[in-house]
């Protein structure tokens, strides 16, 4: 068992243990918390197998802006501690046994599989060599994301404005 | 050699499944929201594992692209409930029965 | 780069372009808002059409324009300005906020034709996310109904979540096959099917794409979604929206070559199952907007059986059956927008007595409905024709018998329809509905296309015909 291996299989166990525990919290705010400790794990697991580019974005984008928008509206809606009350057994107990199952059949699968056991070298891979490899072969599709980001600001901006009195006809209810 | 392959799609498949619970089971709208998220997440993962096996870029491209969307995502699902919060002043799925399943 | 077949596209782009800037610049005033996006509308159906034989691949080979995207997007065009054509009295909507409504049906439109022309795993997801976050935005706009944010969060929801699968499904096929060029996967697949999770990664990756169009067990989200949003909107996703869906699950669905038992009998199974549930439900609706919703679902179960079919005959149909379904889908929903003038909810109650208030729109419903139940002489049943002869030509007789049955179960709840307005008097009397010349103009255009498609169906099926050899590179 190598270093990178083991430094993996670290690496698997917060992930997973820390999502585990995200998903069953009642206290949204911990729900979040745990789940930056995922993604922190998450970023490891890139800069492990070689993309730290990629790892550094997750830190950034995901667990820097995303969860942290996340807190902003969590802290900002007031909810109860009570909001959900305790778990119901009826409510949770058919997803639990279903997502054992898809876990025991995924586990089967995987490891069955004749490809499986390809073996991942390490290699790494620079931003610079990143971007070029982005810009020449994805242009498309870096576009038509820069369009999706612009129509979801108009949109998130929309939905997000304190109800707007009742419009005298002029231009004040525009974005 | 780091792991086999199919060690780093078993992660993201736990991942995945704990995802999938998660947006299924639960009846808070933003715990919803934070299963896709994982959800997301997990692709990302496979994804990764997949471009280093084949020892290419586009698997990793492909997840810069899943970061944007789920960003884009985020706001909007937010701000849906923002507004729905302000017009009912609860996020629980169970208020929200103006329109049968 | 060819530019010159990105046309389409770009003209689509710099009316989104114009539009925006509109929307931040100038004075809202409804009346100029509609005609301009009405001729742009125009403009862009033309575009189309000149651009149809347009070939050759764009964007290091993402990006394929072929006789079967170029026919699709003629398809999505003409949705698109029929759509527009419904806006005449946008009272679902807030006044201020017209161009940005109009600013995002572009947008889905131009995102659904990138759609049909992508030939890469990325651009497809992309193109998807992008006609989808439109939808998304559209759906909540509504003025005075508290049921449409309900419904966009559902819908977003159920959205995201389809979308995270298929995303995985895209990961697995990735690991297996390195590469995310669909042409590479057809070739590769194939063989691959033996590989648990080549096959787990394009069942998962089938899911976004049973999302938009409905299929059991993604239909959930339709109904709710139809009722919560406004009439326009839903209008535009029942029609455009599925047949962007269609189109690209038939790029999706050639991947695999249909060699695969296992593969087919997942299909035969959801077919069945959307079928079934879709018109068994549609029986106890209401609401006519839930109606159609459940109709929809039905109509997805017809589509797949025409893709399993793994034929070029099969193909074929499915494009003639898309483009019928968006004629006489539309005509529904127009007839439905005229007689709920006002942007709420149309109950199927209320539509008692429409023969006295306007017989046109009385007969185009008649018209719409026995389309979408498979009468002849219509063009729904020609389409459903060429279907089920795609698929007995592959054996699946019983498949085909239970379609039979559900066309019959199918034509009760529309019966019902057709009921209301001919023969239930109402209880207070309504006053006539007056109809623009315009809107006269085309019910009487969207009648004679459902019916002489029908009856003389020649030329769309060697446009579909040609359509489905190019989508298989033949």
């Amino acid at each position: 068992m190598t270093l990178y291996a083991l430094i993996f299989y670290v690496l698997a166990a917060v992930i997973v243990v820390a999502t585990l525990v995200a998903v069953t919290r009642r206290n949204l705010v911990h729900a979040v918390v745990y789940l930056i400790i995922s993604f922190f794990g998450t970023a490891m697991v890139y800069y492990l197998l070689g993309a730290p580019f990629l790892g550094i974005l997750e830190v950034i984008i995901y667990a820097g802006a995303i969860m942290v928008l996340f807190l902003f509206i969590i802290m900002m809606l007031r909810v109860e501690r009570k909001a959900e009350h305790r778990f119901s057994l009826g409510q949770w107990l058919p997803a639990a046994l279903v997502g054992l199952a898809f876990l025991v059949l995924v586990g089967l699968l995987v490891l069955t599989d004749p490809g499986a056991g390809a073996a991942l070298t390490a290699a790494t891979v620079s931003p610079r060599v990143f971007g070029r490899f982005l810009f020449q072969r994805y242009w498309l599709a870096v576009e038509i994301v820069s369009f999706l980001l612009l129509i979801v600001l108009i949109g998130a901006l929309f939905l997000g404005r304190a109800p707007e009195r009742r419009p005298t006809g002029g231009r004040e209810g525009d974005s | 050699m780091i792991v086999p392959y199919g060690h780093v799609l078993l992660l993201a498949g736990i991942l995945f499944v704990l995802g999938l619970v998660c947006a299924v089971a639960r009846r808070n709208l933003v715990m919803v929201l934070l299963g896709v998220e994982i959800m997301l997440n997990a692709a990302g993962i496979a994804f990764v594992g997949a471009a280093l096996r084949w020892q290419q870029l586009e698997g990793q491209v492909f997840v810069l692209f899943i970061m944007t969307i789920a960003a884009a995502e985020v706001s909007v699902g937010l701000a849906l409930i923002v507004r729905a919060y302000r017009r009912t002043g609860s996020i629980d799925q169970n208020t929200y029965d103006l329109l049968k399943w | 780069m060819n530019w010159g077949l990105f046309i389409p596209e770009l003209y689509y782009l710099a009316v989104c372009g114009i539009l925006l800037l509109l929307s931040m610049v100038v004075k809202p005033n409804p009346r100029r808002d509609l005609v301009s996006v009405l001729f742009f509308a125009a403009l862009g159906v033309a575009v189309c059409l000149a651009s149809v034989r347009l070939e050759g691949t764009l964007f290091a080979a993402a990006y394929r324009v072929d006789l079967f995207s170029q026919v699709f997007k003629v398809i999505l065009a003409v949705g698109f300005l029929l759509v527009v054509s419904l806006c005449t009295e946008l009272n679902g909507i807030d006044e201020g906020h017209h161009l940005e409504f109009y600013l995002l049906l572009t947008t889905c439109t131009v995102a659904m034709m990138l759609l049909v022309s992508s030939v890469e795993l990325l651009t497809i997801y992309v193109a998807l996310e992008l006609s989808s976050y439109s939808l998304y935005l559209l759906v909540p706009l509504r003025r005075g109904h508290d049921a449409a944010v309900e419904a966009g969060i559902k819908y977003l929801l159920v959205g995201t979540s389809a979308s995270a699968v298929m995303l995985f499904g895209f990961a697995c096929l990735y690991g297996v096959i390195h590469t995310t060029q669909v042409a590479e996967i057809v070739r590769v697949l194939p063989g691959m099917l033996g590989q648990p999770v080549a096959t787990i990664g394009l069942l998962l990756a089938f899911c976004g794409f049973f999302f938009k169009l409905a299929v059991f067990p993604f239909h959930f989200w339709a109904p709710g979604v139809y009722q919560g949003a406004a009439n326009q909107v839903t209008a535009f996703i029942a029609t455009a929206s599925k047949v962007a869906a269609i189109a690209i699950l038939m790029r999706i669905v050639a991947l695999s070559g249909g060699g695969d038992a296992y593969l087919v009998k997942v299909l035969v199974t959801l077919s069945i199952a959307s079928m079934t549930l879709g018109n068994l439900v549609a029986i106890r609706q209401k609401d006519m907007k839930r109606l159609l919703a459940y109709s929809t679902v039905a109509h997805a179960g017809y589509v797949l059986i025409g893709l399993l079919s793994f034929s070029p005959s099969g193909y074929a149909s499915t494009i003639f059956y898309a483009f019928a379904y968006l004629v006489m889908k539309f005509t529904c929903f127009l007839v439905l927008v005229k007689v709920a003038a006002d942007g709420s909810d149309l109950q199927i109650a209320q539509l008692a007595g429409l023969h006295r208030r306007s017989p046109l729109l009385a007969m185009a419903l008649m018209v719409g409905v026995f389309g979408l139940a498979g009468i002849p002489p219509t063009v729904g049943f020609a389409g459903k024709f060429l279907l089920f002869t795609a698929a007995i030509e592959k054996g699946h007789l019983a498949l085909v018998f239970i379609a039979m049955i559900n066309v019959v179960i199918s034509l009760y709840y529309y019966l019902l329809v057709v009921k209301a307005a001919y023969l239930l008097e109402p209880d207070e009397d309504r006053p006539r509905i007056r109809l623009s010349a315009p809107i006269t103009l085309l019910l009487w255009v969207l009648v004679t296309v459902i019916v002489a498609a029908g009856i003389f169906p020649a030329y769309l099926l060697e446009v579909a015909d040609a359509a489905a050899r190019a989508l298989l590179g033949l």
